[in-house]
Formats: structure tokens, sequence, C-alpha cells
């Protein structure tokens, strides 16, 4: 019993970061720019099909694959926001919120009718060498792949912190996020600003995607079940707190493993669901938000 | 009284707005809250009006206690109000935006005799030829008589009016200020926050002046203007703009 | 045009969409029932999100509710219209325990809430029911298109008629005012939430009617399937695509959204989803009045030019 309840906690730990990096993309994007891409899902998508793509073509080890998913989706980022986003700079925040949901609403679905078109609606997935190759601790069996696929996670999110931190422009990004009118008036290029965050927030998503892929399936219908995810991890670990939403992450998987093991594995998504409405039920704005 | 306040108090964050403040309203009388920005007259109208809630304090109308009614009751009740940043509706036309009070305000009417009372009240203001614009491509003194208009077709028993001159030019003020001379004689009782310290003398009946969220000086507007703290509150604090009405 | 005039060429619109079933069968009457579908859908969501400016996103909860609960009262023998009636007290009585907590969220969490309830439904279901719901033989063998037809006329109409509605009541009046600015909603003596609150489960009895009206007509579909986000998302597409808080406008939305995808779908099934998604972007950003919008542009324009020759 208490074996397999701990085996649980260690699958649910290590989903839950990826859900921590899906998140801290999005997470940023609002921050930064409060735009709530709710295409976000799908850009982790293609993330997953970059590292299918480069697994495919030239057996390429997904973990590399997700160096590269991130400057691609880092490009796919900045061409989206100059197209579509970029607009919205001039609305009133509520109208941007709202135009934002709309927009991404939009494209998330033109972005899985292209990936249909080009893929195919099928489940792909990527094997490489070790998959399969556990390591045992006690009786707790830790798949090597999703081990890694933490570990990177986690390195990822310290060089996104270290970068928000200690470079300039990080450190216009966060003055941006914490009083927009008050960036401007310091000089800092807002535009810029703006262009780099969404780029960044979709370049986290590509290696999360890509990272998805070492583990899980990847197919065009993936998006809105990440979305969802990230979604749920920024209320409860609260928007633009990277660590924070790290923690939320692991906790969301460790919920979810938890409750799939009490109550059934079919009902492992209505919790995190759960949580979420009672955690905005007492904070309407979320546990921690931008001010 | 018609309006009563006693001991209202409201924080923001650990900031005292408006500090135990008190005063009462009889029927027909006009009467003007004067001080500083950030002294706290636009949270106190809020507070009235039941866009916001206090810390502490009650206010009540006509005897009752209406402390906790949201704005709505308190709407439906007879407080109406115009807001310091004009707020009219700039998708719908201005009789839409006029009709709405008259359909939900005190003893609201059915449809068509609401249209109909509304057109009149927008003839009053002098907006009979905009009334089927939408209210976007109003000039800001036309949309401020169209704010007004909404507020009167509550049918109130007190109106609040927040700084209704801001904003305007010298010949607008003089427009604005016969209108709400009309309206002072229809018999509506008016809580008014203004900086024009001429239009409130020429208006009002009593000034009550605030600082730092509290009741400095309360009187006739002549005693009230000519009152040391008063002078010290604007010359302490404010900009030359209130100076220059002064002199 | 005249009010009278008005009247008239909606009863003999009415009239002729209510022949069709004797004129014509097969693929005209089933593409006909699909836009009459579309349209009750789209303009239910139309009257929340945008008459009430509530953009839902869950409103495929209320669709499928509808629908599994009708279906499942009809096939266990009820009258279609207890069946029906049952489908929509279920969807209205769900819309007011997911109205009421979820308008208190602010900003977009009333959108994310939603489409998280919506989820949470529609797992829910597919666990509870995860088999595939199939008319019985006798069933089959009796089936006819026109009562179909006809049901999905009569929810396209009542729908359009509750839209036309909020254009000419006080109810409408003062949700447009909550819509535009709450606090000045208030201040005139609106009770901002109950309105959002009425609308709302307005919209989900109509969604409810609706997702029954699919649950009598659909052969053979799995019950989580009604509870798909696509079914929001073709509402909120054919809403913005027509115009959000007019009357006409999803109803001409809906029919040229079926007609783009009966003749794409000759080419390519997913083009007519890629082909709306991207116009969908574009009338968002660009045009936010939707198609009736344009067209009022386009033919002011023209109007205009022709004064000037």
């Amino acid at each position: 019993m208490t074996s397999v309840l701990l085996q649980n906690a260690v699958f649910g730990l290590l989903l839950g970061g990826l859900y921590g990096l899906g998140a801290v993309g999005l997470s940023l994007v609002f921050g930064v720019l409060a735009v709530l891409n709710v295409a976000h899902g799908e850009l982790i998508m293609l993330g997953g099909y970059v590292s299918v793509w480069l697994f495919t073509l030239w057996r390429v080890d997904p973990f590399v694959s997700a160096l590269v998913a991130g400057p691609v989706l880092f490009l796919v980022g900045a061409v989206l926001f100059r197209l579509f986003f970029r607009r919205l700079v001039s609305f009133a925040e509520d109208d941007r919120i709202k135009t934002s949901i709309l927009i991404g609403f939009g494209l998330a679905l033109v972005v899985q009718t292209l990936a249909i078109l080009a893929w195919g609606a099928d489940e792909r997935a990527v094997t490489p060498p070790y998959a399969g190759t556990v390591m045992t601790m006690g009786t707790v069996v830790v798949p090597l792949s999703r081990l890694g696929a933490l570990g990177l996670a986690f390195l990822v999110l310290g060089g996104v912190h270290l970068f928000l931190t200690r470079t300039r422009v990080g450190t216009a990004l966060r003055a941006t996020a914490d009083d927009e009118q008050g960036a401007v008036l310091v000089g800092i290029p807002i535009g810029t600003a703006y262009l780099r965050a969404f780029a960044l927030g979709s370049a986290l998503a590509g290696v999360a995607g890509a990272l998805v892929s070492v583990s899980d399936a990847v197919s065009p219908a993936i998006g809105l079940h990440w979305t969802l995810k990230a979604l749920i991890v920024i209320v409860l670990g609260g928007m633009g707190n990277i660590f924070g939403t790290f923690m939320a992450g692991l906790f969301l998987g460790l919920a979810e493993s938890t409750s799939g093991f009490l109550l059934g594995n079919a009902y492992r998504e209505v919790v995190g669901l759960m949580l979420f409405l009672l955690v905005l039920s007492i904070r309407p704005r979320g546990l921690l938000t931008r001010s | 009284m018609l309006l009563e306040v006693e001991g209202l108090t409201k924080t923001f964050g650990g900031l005292l707005a408006v500090s135990r403040v008190s005063f009462r309203v009889a029927s027909e009388e006009v009467v003007g809250l004067l001080g500083p920005n950030g002294s706290g007259k636009t949270t106190l109208l809020n507070l009235i009006a039941g866009a916001l809630h206090p810390d502490a304090g009650q206010v009540r109308l006509d005897n009752r206690d209406i402390t906790a009614l949201p704005a709505n009751a308190r709407a439906r009740l007879g407080i109406a109000r115009t807001f310091q940043l004009v707020r009219t509706l700039p998708k719908l036309s201005v009789l839409d935006n006029v009709l709405v009070g008259r359909l939900y305000g005190r003893d609201g009417s059915g449809l068509e005799a609401a249209r109909t009372e509304s057109l009149s009240l927008i003839a009053s203001v002098g907006l009979r030829d905009k009334a089927q614009s939408p209210a976007s491509q109003l000039t800001l003194t036309d949309q401020k008589r169209v704010e007004l208009a909404r507020a009167l077709a509550t049918r109130p028993k007190v109106l609040l009016l927040d700084e209704p001159l801001g904003g305007l030019n010298l010949t607008e003020v003089r427009a604005a200020v016969a209108m709400l001379r009309q309206v002072r004689t229809s018999g509506v009782t008016v809580v008014v926050v203004e900086h024009n310290v001429q239009a409130v003398r020429a208006l009002c009946d009593r000034l009550i002046v605030f600082n730092y969220g509290q009741t400095v000086v309360e009187g006739g507007p002549d005693e009230v203007l000519a009152h040391p703290a008063v002078i010290e509150a604007y010359l302490g604090k404010s900009s030359g703009s209130n100076l220059a009405a002064f002199s | 045009m005249t009010g009278r005039r008005a009247w008239l060429l909606i009863a003999l619109g009415l009239g002729v969409l209510a022949a069709l079933p004797l004129l014509s069968t097969g693929s005209v009457l089933t593409w006909g029932f699909q836009v009459l579908l579309y349209v009750a859908l789209a303009q239910s969501w139309n009257v929340l999100g945008g008459f009430g400016g509530q953009v839902s996103l869950g409103h495929a909860a209320f669709f499928g509710l509808g629908a599994v609960v009708t279906r499942m009262m009809w096939l266990s023998g009820h009258p279609l219209g207890v069946a029906l009636s049952a489908g929509m007290v279920a969807a209205t009585v769900a819309g007011v325990l997911i109205g009421a907590p979820t308008l208190r969220l602010r900003g977009p969490y009333f959108a994310i809430g939603t489409l998280a309830v919506a989820e949470i439904l529609r797992i829910t279901v597919s666990n509870v029911f995860p088999e595939v719901s199939t008319l019985s033989a006798p069933a089959l063998a009796s089936y006819a298109l026109a009562p179909r037809y006809l049901l999905a006329l009569m929810a396209a109409a009542l729908s359009t008629l509750v839209a036309w509605m909020l254009t000419q009541t006080r109810f409408g009046y003062g949700l447009a005012v909550v819509r535009d600015d709450e606090a000045v909603a208030e201040a005139v003596g609106v009770n901002a939430f109950r309105h959002k609150l009425a609308v709302f489960v307005l919209s989900s009895a109509l969604a409810g009617l609706t997702g029954g009206v699919f649950g009598y007509y659909h052969v053979s579909f799995y019950p989580q399937f009604a509870f798909s986000p696509l079914w929001t998302f073709d509402a909120l597409l054919i809403t913005f695509f027509g115009g959000t808080g007019t009357v006409w406008g999803p109803p001409l939305a809906a029919a040229v959204y079926l007609l783009f995808r009966e003749v794409l779908a000759l080419r390519l099934v997913e083009l007519h989803v890629l082909v709306f998604g991207i116009l969908f972007v574009l009338v968002v950003l660009a045009f936010p009045g939707g198609l009736l919008a344009a067209w009022r542009a386009l033919s002011a324009g023209r109007v205009r030019q022709t004064h000037r020759s």
C-alpha cells in the first residue's frame, strides 16, 4: 500500500515538473503583456512535433531536440506576436485580456488543423534506445528518461530565473510586468519587451513540448489538455512567480497521481480542475495576482 | 434629515482615505464638498452611492440605514450620481443612455412612457437633436449632459455630482452652472464635489471642506471660503489651479 | 423597412422553411437541419456572450447536458416532449449552479472557469457513460428526418426570438448597460449580478434545448461527444463571424459557415476549420462588428459613392 502510494507520488512529481515548465511560459506572457494566450498548449504540441520530426529523420535524442525546439518556437512566437498580438497592446487591460483569449482560441483551432494537415491526426512517439530503462530505489521504480526531463525542466527554469534577475533585458521584462506605465516612463522600449516576453514564453512551450515527447505520445489534439494544465498551475502558483509556478506544477502532478490512486484513474483529471475552481471561488482573482 | 452620514471610515490597504466623517443634508439643500486632490471626496461619494462599502460608520436615507445595501438598491431608493471621469456608454445612443435610468430608477416606468420621459429630459439638457446619436460622437460637455440626464432620469432624492465642471471651458462652465441652477430649483437635493470655487459659491447653500479624509470646516459659502484653515488646506497641499480659484 | 413588412417577411421566411420537408428530402434537408441546429447553438451563445458580454468557454456543457438527458429519457420510452423538457430543465438547473459561482470571477477567470467546468463534465460523462449510444433497430426503421428538421427550426426560431426580445425589453436594456459598464448599471439601479445570472440561465436553457434536438437527431454518438469543446468553438466562431449582440448576424453566419463546410469538405474535411479559424481571428482583430457590420459599412460606402457621382 505505502509502496504503491510512493510509486504514484514519484510518477506524479515527474509529470508535475512538465506541468510546471508548460505553465511558466504562459505565466510569463500574461505577467508582462496581460495577454492570455490560450493557444499555449498548441505551442507545446508544436514543440513535441519538433522532437518527433528530428527523431524520425535523424534519430536525434529528444533531450537534444528540446534545445532545438526552444529556438524554433521562439521564432514562431515572434511571428505570432507580430501578426496578431501586437495589435492588442493599445487596448485597455480588460479588453486586451478578453480579446487575447478569443484570438488565442482562434489560433489554437488554426494551429491544430495545420498540424492535422501536415502530420495526420495519429499519435506519434519518440523511442530513444534508453526508453524503458529504470532506476530502482527500494520498491520504487524511476524511469530514467522522465527523471532526465524533470532535471532539464529544472535547469531551464533556473536559466530563465537568472535571465530575469541578472540581465538588463530580463530586468526590463520584470519592470514591464510590474508597472507598464512606469516602464514606459523610465525608457524601456515596451514593444520590444512585449515581443521578447512572448517569444520567450513560446520558446519555453517548445522546450516543454519536446520533453513531453520523451514520455508521452504527441498528437495535434493535445493542445487544450496542456493549456488547461497550465491555467490550473498558474492559478495555484500565482502569476509571474517562476518557482511558485514550478512548485504548483509538482503539486498538481502529485495531487493528480494520488487522487488517481485513491479514486480511480478516470477521475485524476477532474481533481485538478476542481482544485482550480476551489481556489478561484475563494480568491476570484487567483491566489497571487498582478496588482 | 434626508441624507445622514455618520462616522464613515474607509481605508485602502492601510491608507486612510476617509476618517470618521459625519454630516447631514436636509431636503432640497445643495451641499458642496471641497478639498485638495486626494482628500477623500470622491471616496466619500462612492461610499454614499454604494460603489464602495465603509469599514465603519453609517449612511442613512430618510432615516433608513442603507449602509448594507448595494449601489443598485440605493439607486432605486433615490440616490443618483455622475462620475468624475465621465462614463457614458459609447456604443449606445443618447436616448438609450438616459432611458435605462428611467427604466430602472426610482419608480421606473414602462418602455413607452420611459422613452417619452427620457426624450423630454434630453431636451431639457439641450440635446434634443442628438437623442439618436451614439454617445461616442459627443463632446465632453455633451457627454456630461447625458450623464446628468441619466442621473435625473432615475428621479433621485439625492443627486451626487463628482466634478461636474471638470474639463469644461469657460463658456461651457457658464452653461453648465445655469443648468445645475435649474436642477436646484426643481427640488432635487444635491451633494456636489467641485474645485471651481466661484461656481460652488453660486450654487451651494452650505460647504464642507475636507483634508486628509477628515472634515476641516463646515458652514455657509462665504464664511467657509474666508476661513484660514481652508486657505491653508489649499495653499499647503495643492497645485496652482486651486490657488487661482481663490483669487 | 416598416414594422409590419418586416413581420410579414419573417412569417413568410418561417413558412418557407417549415415547408422545406415537403419539397425536398435527403441531403438538402440534412443540410437545412444542420444550419438550423447551428443557428440555435450560436444564438444561445450570442444571448450570453454577445448581448450579455460574458464570454463563456463552457457552452458545450449545457448543449451536452441537453443532448444526453433528452436522449436517455427518449430512449427509455418517455414521450419526446417530456424528454426535451427534461433536457432543458437539466441545462437550466446546471445554468444556475454553474453561473452563480463563475459569474463572480473577474478578468480572464470567468472564461477559464467556465471552460474548466465544461471539461469536468465532459470527463465525468465519458467515465460514467463510456458506451456509444445507438438507436435500436425499430427506432432506426421508423427514423424520419422531417420531425427532426422541424424541431431544429423551432429551436432556431425560439433562440432568435429571445435574442430579438433582448433588443426590445427593459431586461435587454439593463443587460446592455451591464455589458458596457457594470458601475454605471449599478448606479442607475440595475442589479448587475442578477442580470448576468438571468441571461446565463436563459442561454443555458436554450443550449439545452438545442442539445436535445441533437440528441434526438443523431443515430449514434458517444455521450462525451456532445460535451466536446468543439460545440463551444463553433458557437463562438459563428457568432463572432456574424456579429456579436446582433439578432440576424448569427443566423446569416451559420448558413455561410455550413455552406463553406459543405463545399470545402469535398476537398478536405479540415479545411473549413482552417478557413474559419483564420476568418475568426481577422474578424476579432479588424472587424469587431462581424459580417453584418462589414456589409452595412460596405453598402453605406456604396450609397455614399453613388450620391457623389
